[in-house]
């Protein structure tokens, strides 16, 4: 086959070096001249060095030489150095690594052309297959985006792209307040005398200082006075290094025709994982193997490789994300100490669990883990986070894990005894006989509460804690029992309801009355009264549901409460009657027992609750006596947009927690320890709601 | 075990006695699929010849697009085969994946995830009350699934249904859609857990055949179509290894869809599984 490569990168050349091998033509195009380059340093972490090693021996004989090789992260925050180590990380510098894949290129009889930028209209005339390795501005992608479908989308933090003399052994991240904020380092050995380093704010923090009306000196004058400290004396170095916007990059499809796109021409993931020129070998590697395999066809290759690259591609560009969203937000997390800082970064991305942790820098993860036990905790040994124990006024919860009932009645509480959680919590009970969400709901009142009693103290006997959810359900009330759908009106049977606005639940659905202060007075003194039931039934917790698009939920968003009174319009009014109540269940409450509050923080839905107005209702909680925030999503409208991905309500969690600074209890496909474990021990969470299924597998056959 | 009701060569006696040998063999369910615009029968129709010569397996709509047909006619329908087969009807829906099919049902795709939640509330008040066609057989009406991994997709099955039915895939994005139905499962307020059926293709032995009919059926979809022909079961290790892959993701029903209309097709896969 006659094979032309665009673009003589690493994606392109790597590309080209292992396609003779299939006893193909092949000849690269670059449009810069030998030995220019404009980056620093490339890292591949050991596990790709190591498949690089089954792919082209050659290569990574040749590679493996002139590359440095390091096993620890440093972090330098608040005036403090965090080591951690057993990492495992290599990298060349780029220009070594073009210089060794030109020369294996040669060595293979690959035509390498410098200064000659091909034609996008007709590239490689005569070639049988075009690969278009010509970066993330790809001109042959852009002629063919109605094919490509590329979409890019711009990250909101500024970057350049430094190198230095100083020679570091880590990959060192370094956080300095400067006058506008926080600025970032993200830095790297690449050879035994020259490092990475790049320097990344947020879009306020550049302006703020300036950078922004800056040339390329005196940005990097201000970057090397701000980072004195840990420069020590080495300069900056510029290569043409501007202050640059990160876009990642996504394409519906990586060929049309005879093109197919490799690397960054067909994918970008944000530098803070530093995947893009392994992301990009790999490519070059399954392309080529997927035309070994199919060599008389070269649809069914580019299918074969699409199915190999594009999920893993996917995943790399999920954990990028939420590496970058890291940084964008790191300032919130500054008043971390420093360990626990350190282990926070080190899990951003979702890539690294607890689990991996735990082999890779066992004294780091117990360090971690110690800070949040209580009482017996050794500098070696300490409870992995999921069984340390929280608490909160005199309540000590004995570990981090939440159960929910698999049904409302006390019954399916006491089935929870014994499965070992720290917390037991009921589903939403009722504080009224009208807030039930159907006939058979169960009501908190004077004659349920021995009910109650027993199933609390099988709980205690277990050794676990019991909550209770108190609950009215507004619009939502009044529906069948929910056993093959939920929201079907009981028709004829059903009782007037109540809601913060006369708005259906449902296209099908009843309207609501809107209730008036004569309404909201009644149900803040039930909650009250349901809180005494609650002390009596000898509950450890009681939490107020202001979630699920119930009552109380339907307050707080603009999709359920279009109001027009003191109750209704901006998030200080549409959380007063919610507030109320909250307060009410405090006073009926016990003061020694946590009060925790169910909050919805998104709708699912772009004209619903946001994120922002959701932290401040949270200040308000946690002010008006709130100990603990279970954070929830959905529930206001039955047409929403959720997003169920793993751990797809941590993230908001997180935020709440250290924006509104209010202990939190994530939830949402949360389904194993690891995942408790990494969220407890980087303070992104403080309980979590465990969803056990794969603990209720029959192991036994 | 799916019936051969979408691929080229397919007659009426070959669906009675597929049926008719499914029943007799290692199957517990017969599925169907959906498409109008393409030769290809009428999932409902034909499962209700296959009721008439079975008795024993389940009969299963992997899916019907729900918004292209009324929902009274659907609930009559459904509830017509489910007497039929005194009761061994289960209901998959969904919006589908094709605008050509909304186009010659002279139907407005836009609206139509809207028009599935609500067709779904109503077709099962319609069983109850019975304001048009029969009783079914099964109390309250069939099982209903809901296909579609979107989040709103997924809402509508928590919400709205029995069930949860996958379009089809590895073992490991099955189980990953399993989770996200499990999610929307437990913020709907449901008790218990979503049914959950999912889907594969197979051609032993006439690899090439089955490969055309993917590629042709799946078209619409551009490249896409090579990667799901490339994606066949083509061997009876393949075939045992999507069925534990499947099983070990907690899959409850698994119908295999055969892409050669062929009876010894049939033959070599419950060989293939009968083991």
């Amino acid at each position: 086959m006659k094979i032309g490569v665009a673009g003589g990168g690493p994606a392109g050349l790597f590309f080209a070096a292992l396609s003779t091998d299939g006893g193909h033509q092949v000849s690269v195009s670059e449009r810069n001249p030998r030995g220019a380059t404009y980056g620093w340093g490339v890292v591949f972490s050991e596990g790709t060095l190591g498949e690089l090693a089954r792919i082209d021996p050659e290569v990574h004989r040749v590679i493996d030489d002139r590359a440095v090789r390091w096993s620890a992260i440093e972090v330098r925050v608040s005036g403090r150095v965090v080591h951690s180590t057993g990492h495992g990380f290599s990298a060349i510098s780029r220009r070594s690594l073009l210089e060794v894949l030109q020369e294996v290129c040669t060595r293979r009889s690959v035509e390498l052309r410098f200064e000659d930028e091909v034609e996008p209209t007709d590239p490689f005339p005569g070639a049988d297959l075009v690969v278009a390795a010509d970066g993330v501005r790809s001109r042959i992608r852009t002629l063919h985006r109605d094919a490509f479908r590329p979409e890019l989308r711009p990250h909101s933090t500024r970057y350049v792209w430094y190198g230095t003399t100083l020679p570091l052994d880590a990959f060192t991240f370094v956080f300095e307040d400067t006058p506008a904020g926080l600025m970032q380092v993200h830095a790297y050995p690449f050879d035994h005398a020259n490092s990475t380093f790049i320097v990344e704010c947020t879009e306020e923090v550049w302006r703020g200082n300036g950078l922004d009306r800056m040339d390329e000196e005196e940005s990097l004058s201000f970057c090397e006075k701000v980072f004195a400290d840990v420069l020590d004396g080495h300069r900056l170095l510029s290569n043409r290094s501007e202050w640059l916007q990160f876009a990642t990059l996504r394409c519906r499809t990586w060929h049309h025709g005879r093109v197919a796109l490799v690397g960054d021409a067909a994918h970008t993931a944000h530098f803070s994982i530093g995947s893009g020129t392994k992301l990009a070998m790999e490519d070059a590697a399954s392309l080529c193997r997927a035309l070994g395999e199919h060599p008389d066809d070269l649809a069914a290759a580019f299918a074969d490789y699409e199915a190999e690259r594009m999920p893993a591609v996917d995943r790399f560009q999920q954990a990028a994300l939420e590496s970058s969203r890291y940084f964008e937000e790191v300032a919130r997390y500054l008043h971390l100490d420093p360990v626990r800082f350190t282990y926070n970064l080190l899990t951003r991305s979702g890539r690294v669990a607890h689990s991996a942790m735990v082999q890779r820098d066992p004294a780091l993860t117990v360090a971690a883990s110690r800070s949040l036990a209580e009482g017996h905790a050794g500098t070696i040994v300490a409870a992995p986070p999921h069984l340390s124990p929280f608490t909160s006024r005199s309540v000590r919860i004995p570990n981090r894990v939440a159960l929910a009932a698999p049904g409302h009645a006390p019954a399916d509480l006491e089935a929870l005894a014994g499965a070992g959680a720290g917390l037991c919590l009921t589903h939403e009970v009722a504080v009224s006989a009208e807030g039930r969400i159907s006939p058979d709901s169960p009501v908190l009142d004077e004659v349920s509460v021995e009910a109650w009693r027993a199933a609390v103290d099988a709980v205690h006997r277990a050794g676990s804690l019991a909550g209770i959810v108190l609950s009215h359900a507004g619009r939502r009330a009044a529906t069948r029992p929910r056993a093959r759908g939920s929201d079907i009106s009981l028709g004829d049977e059903a009782w007037p309801l109540v809601a913060a606005s006369p708005l259906a639940f449902t296209r099908r659905g009843r309207v609501p009355a809107e209730i008036d202060e004569e309404g909201m007075t009644r149900i803040r003194q039930a909650f009250a009264e349901a809180a005494a039931h609650a002390a009596k039934s000898g509950f450890d917790l009681v939490s107020v549901d202001l979630g699920g698009g119930y009552l109380l939920g339907g307050f707080l968003s603009p999709l359920s409460n279009i109001r027009t009174d003191r109750y209704g319009g901006d998030m200080s009014n549409r959380l007063r009657f919610p507030l109320d109540v909250v307060e009410a269940v405090r006073a009926g409450w016990r003061d020694d027992r946590p009060m925790a509050v169910r909050l919805t923080v998104t709708d699912w839905h772009q004209s619903g609750i946001s994120l922002d107005e959701s932290v401040t209702a949270a200040v308000g909680l946690r002010q008006a006596g709130t100990d603990l925030i279970e954070v929830a999503g959905g529930g206001a409208l039955p047409d929403a947009a959720p997003d169920y991905r793993r751990l797809y309500l941590a993230g908001h969690a997180d935020r709440i927690k250290h924006e509104a600074r209010v202990p939190v209890m994530a939830r949402g496909a949360i389904t194993t320890f690891d995942q408790i474990d990494t969220l407890v021990a980087a303070d992104r969470a403080d309980l979590c709601l465990l969803d056990p299924w794969r603990y209720r597998r029959t192991f036994i056959l | 075990m799916g019936l051969p009701t979408t691929t080229p060569g397919t007659d009426g006696n070959l669906v009675i006695e597929w049926a008719r040998r499914a029943d007799a063999g290692p199957f517990s369910s017969l599925g169907v699929v959906d498409r109008v615009a393409y030769p290809s029968l009428e999932p409902i129709a034909a499962l209700s010849a296959a009721a008439a010569v079975t008795d024993n397996v389940r009969l299963v709509t992997m899916v019907v697009i729900g918004p292209l047909r009324s929902p009274a006619l659907l609930a009559q329908q459904a509830a017509t085969l489910d007497l039929l087969s005194e009761g061994r009807l289960t209901l998959g829906l969904s919006i589908g994946a094709r605008h050509d099919d909304y186009d010659v049902c002279g139907i407005d795709p836009r609206r139509r995830g809207e028009i599935l939640s609500d067709q779904l509330a109503e077709i099962r008040q319609i069983w109850e009350d019975g304001t048009a066609g029969p009783t079914p057989n099964q109390p309250g009406g069939p099982d209903v699934l809901v296909g579609g991994s979107g989040g709103p997709a997924m809402q509508r099955m928590a919400r709205s249904s029995d069930g949860f039915v996958h379009g089809g895939g590895p073992p490991r994005a099955f189980a990953a859609a399993a989770e996200r139905a499990r999610s929307a499962w437990i913020e709907a307020g449901r008790p218990g857990s979503p049914q959950l059926w999912g889907q594969a293709y197979f051609a032993l032995g006439d690899v090439e055949r089955g490969a055309a009919y993917l590629r042709d059926y799946y078209a619409f979809t551009g490249g896409f179509a090579e990667r799901i022909a490339a994606a066949n079961l083509t061997t009876p290790n393949a075939v045992l290894d999507l069925v534990r892959g499947y099983r070990d993701a907690g899959c409850h029903h698994l119908v295999l869809l055969p892409t050669v209309s062929d009876l010894d097709q049939l033959e070599r896969l419950s060989e293939v599984v009968g083991q």
